[in-house]
């Protein structure tokens, strides 16, 4: 964020004879590539994306490590805030999966904080939210589905495919109903990666407009924008947050599908 | 565990902001489908124009069933 100010005010600043800042709220979610690297003809380069990945479980792993630096029967503040993501993440698994969802417990709670962290990184200023970009949302989303589908294909055999035949549906209507199954199926993941991206590049997207406002207006006007800005910046976190519960949560919902269908 | 809101609470207003991405993804699947169904049998447009619909059902289905699921104390229609 402080990027694009700094980036609007340096415009702002060659151009002040010729033209106003140039308005560009899609600029901080441009990814820039530190060092190219390319592996059997994919390119795995370290990017501006990765790097914030890496600071979103620094951060993730950190938190967990200074929590429990010193852990006491009566919990310290960090100690107590770890301890109730954990219990929170412990309670969702257990009321959607139930006992079986014991097994599955530590994937959903480090996919819980690794989009939390990724989600929160993205407020700092001048960072990068990993979680704009549709090709990390979705291949977490692909992972998912396709887990979920090996797991009921596990757990059922050829029999998981009676998931898409509802019953108590009349044979008339099957031929209308498997494909809608089929589809809303299919639909999951789609739904899954492009919920979590398009909330934080829309949030983020506001979050540069206010900033345009703020530098390109005078000081008795920029207030409102400036203002408004934090507290997008507040909504920003508690939008991070709703959007990793729901990740997990239908995380869960689809594990618990895969075992118990229906 | 009471002292943690019921799911229907706390998970309400996420799951309301996330019921227009189920209408969308699943159409957008739908019409995929379709199109690529079309493109193999060689039966431009009628198939595209047919998973639209189901694609557009599927959408409420997910709906619905995201719906159901967010509001717990309504359990005698949780369906499948």
């Amino acid at each position: 964020m402080t990027t694009l100010i700094a980036s609007a005010h340096a415009s702002a600043a060659t151009h002040a004879a010729t033209a106003a800042p140039k308005m560009d709220p899609l600029h901080h979610f441009e990814v820039h590539n530190y060092v190219d690297l390319s592996m059997f003809g994919l390119d795995i380069s370290i990017s501006n994306s990765v790097v914030w990945m890496w600071v979103a479980v620094a951060c993730a792993f950190g938190f967990f490590k200074y929590a429990f630096r010193d852990p006491k029967v009566v919990p310290g503040r960090a100690q107590l805030l770890a301890e109730t993501g954990f219990l929170f993440i412990r309670q969702l698994v257990e009321e959607m999966i139930g006992k079986e969802g014991r097994k599955y417990f530590p994937a959903i709670l480090t996919l819980f904080f690794f989009v939390l962290f990724c989600n929160l990184v993205g407020v700092i200023p001048s960072s990068y939210t990993p979680t704009s970009q549709l090709i990390v949302t979705g291949t977490l989303a692909i992972v998912i589905f396709f887990l979920c589908t090996l797991l009921g294909f596990a757990k059922h055999g050829l029999n998981f495919l009676s998931f898409f035949v509802p019953h108590g549906v009349p044979s008339a209507l099957l031929l209308l109903m498997i494909p809608i199954e089929l589809i809303s199926y299919l639909a999951r993941p789609v739904s899954l990666s492009v919920r979590l991206f398009a909330n934080m590049t829309a949030g983020h997207t506001v979050l540069g407009v206010l900033f345009f406002f703020t530098v390109s207006l005078d000081w008795y006007g920029a207030w409102v924008p400036f203002g408004f800005s934090v507290v997008f910046n507040a909504f920003e976190m508690f939008i991070g947050l709703i959007q990793a519960y729901i990740f997990t949560i239908l995380t869960c919902v689809y594990i618990n599908d895969s075992i118990h269908m229906h | 565990m009471e002292k943690y809101p019921k799911k229907a609470e706390k998970s309400g207003l996420g799951m309301a902001l996330s019921l227009g991405s189920e209408m969308v993804s699943a159409t957008l699947i739908g019409v995929g489908m379709g199109y690529g169904l079309d493109r193999w049998l060689e039966t431009k447009p009628w198939l595209t124009i047919l998973f639209l619909f189901f694609g557009i059902a599927a959408g409420f289905r997910n709906m619905y069933r995201a719906a159901v699921n967010s509001d717990s104390s309504n359990s005698n229609f949780s369906g499948n």
